[in-house]
């Protein structure tokens, strides 16, 4: 899962959470957007993980383990 | 909102499936549903069509392909770009989302007559209409790596789909018919509603069974399946709105607009587009978008277009 995936995510996540919000002044129906739209945002967040371009950490960690096996062999 | 005691069946059916019930759904009882619903709507529509026929309906009906034209061309940029999904996966999922779901339909018809909303009677038309563009926008979004089609094949699948054909077909058969059709409306009418509620019975055991195969890709296709029916939706009411429906008709082309084919299209997409993962097509269109306007959608669209006509 990409930061493009995450971000679309959270993006539907929150914009269905205010349409249900919104929708709650006419009927409890909202209430089954709202659900909808914390599945959404949950989902995307639980299923992200840093991508090694976008940390820092992550990249110089894995060029050390580059770095170690080139060592080892 | 009250509850319809259709959607009640499909939370049944999902029930059965998260539990793992000993349920089975006779494969053979389904495709009887399914012909059932979609000559028990063409028939409907083309009795309405013998007695409220315009001419007043061409430009509706040129709004109403027009539509089906835009809604792959707003889901495939989010697919390719966004979703980072290949060409063909994007172009059929897109194409899925252009289209229509018989299913979602009937219920939506379920809910307004229970309801007591009028709606215009041959808004069947309207469903054909919308069933083949997005599958041609799907095709040429495609084309780009794809270029060899059988087009004999393909047209073959487009326009004899068993969707296509039988709801033209008792489209046309009621319109000619008109009146005469009285004889066999008792099976087709006073049934509808207990044939839907089966049908929902076994969409949602199929629904609940679909989100497990989503794997790597379920959260941008959870987001995409939620919002592109909301989207579909919202320019449905609008258009509705636009081209002199009345509510019930603005309800129903918001549906049509938010709705995903799980019938028409897959058949026609593998054909046309045999490399895309039609696995994940059926999967987005099936097993989110359709719980999600069953349950949620429809309502909401309901709500919002009541709101907005008041």
């Amino acid at each position: 899962m990409t930061e493009k995936h995450l971000f679309f995510s959270l993006t539907v996540g929150l914009v269905v959470m205010a349409l249900g919000w919104a929708l709650l002044y006419l009927d409890t129906i909202g209430w089954g957007l709202i659900a909808f739209g914390v599945a959404v945002t949950g989902l995307g967040i639980t299923s992200w993980r840093p991508s090694i371009k976008s940390s820092p950490l992550l990249q110089s960690a894995s060029e050390g383990e580059k770095i170690d096996r080139k060592t080892v062999s | 909102m009250q509850l319809d005691i259709v959607i009640a069946f499909f939370i049944l059916g999902v029930v059965v499936r998260l539990l793992r019930a000993n349920v089975q759904f006779p494969p053979a009882l389904y495709q009887s549903l399914t012909l059932f619903l979609m000559l028990a709507i063409g028939l409907k529509g083309g009795i309405a069509l013998a007695e409220h026929g315009t001419w007043q309906l061409l430009p509706q009906s040129f709004a109403v392909v027009m539509f089906g034209l835009i809604l792959p061309l707003l889901a495939f940029p989010i697919l390719f770009y966004i979703g980072q999904l290949n060409r063909e996966d994007s172009a059929s999922i897109a194409a899925h989302y252009g289209s229509v779901s018989i299913g979602t339909y009937a219920v939506a018809v379920a809910l307004l007559e229970s309801r007591g909303i009028p709606y215009e009677p041959y808004f069947p038309l309207f469903v054909v209409l919308l069933e083949m563009p997005a599958i041609a926008i799907g095709i040429a979004l495609a084309n780009g790596t794809n270029k060899k089609i059988d087009w004999r094949k393909l047209l073959h699948e487009i326009l004899c789909n068993q969707g296509m054909i039988l709801m033209t077909g008792a489209l046309v058969i009621g319109l000619w018919a008109g009146e005469r059709a009285a004889s066999i409306t008792p099976l087709f009418k006073d049934l509808f509603h207990g044939a839907l509620a089966l049908f929902l019975l076994e969409m949602g055991m199929v629904a609940a069974s679909r989100l497990a195969q989503l794997k790597q890709t379920a959260s941008f296709m959870l987001a995409f399946g939620i919002a592109m029916p909301l989207i579909g939706g919202f320019l449905g009411c609008l258009l509705g709105i636009a081209i002199g429906l009345t509510t019930g008709g603005a309800i129903l082309l918001a549906v049509l607009g938010a709705s995903a084919s799980y019938i028409a299209v897959p058949a026609a997409m593998r054909v046309a587009v045999p490399k895309a993962d039609h696995g994940l097509s059926i999967t987005s269109s099936l097993g989110i978008t359709f719980p999600f306007n069953i349950l949620v959608g429809i309502p909401s669209y309901v709500l919002f277009t009541q709101w907005l006509m008041a």
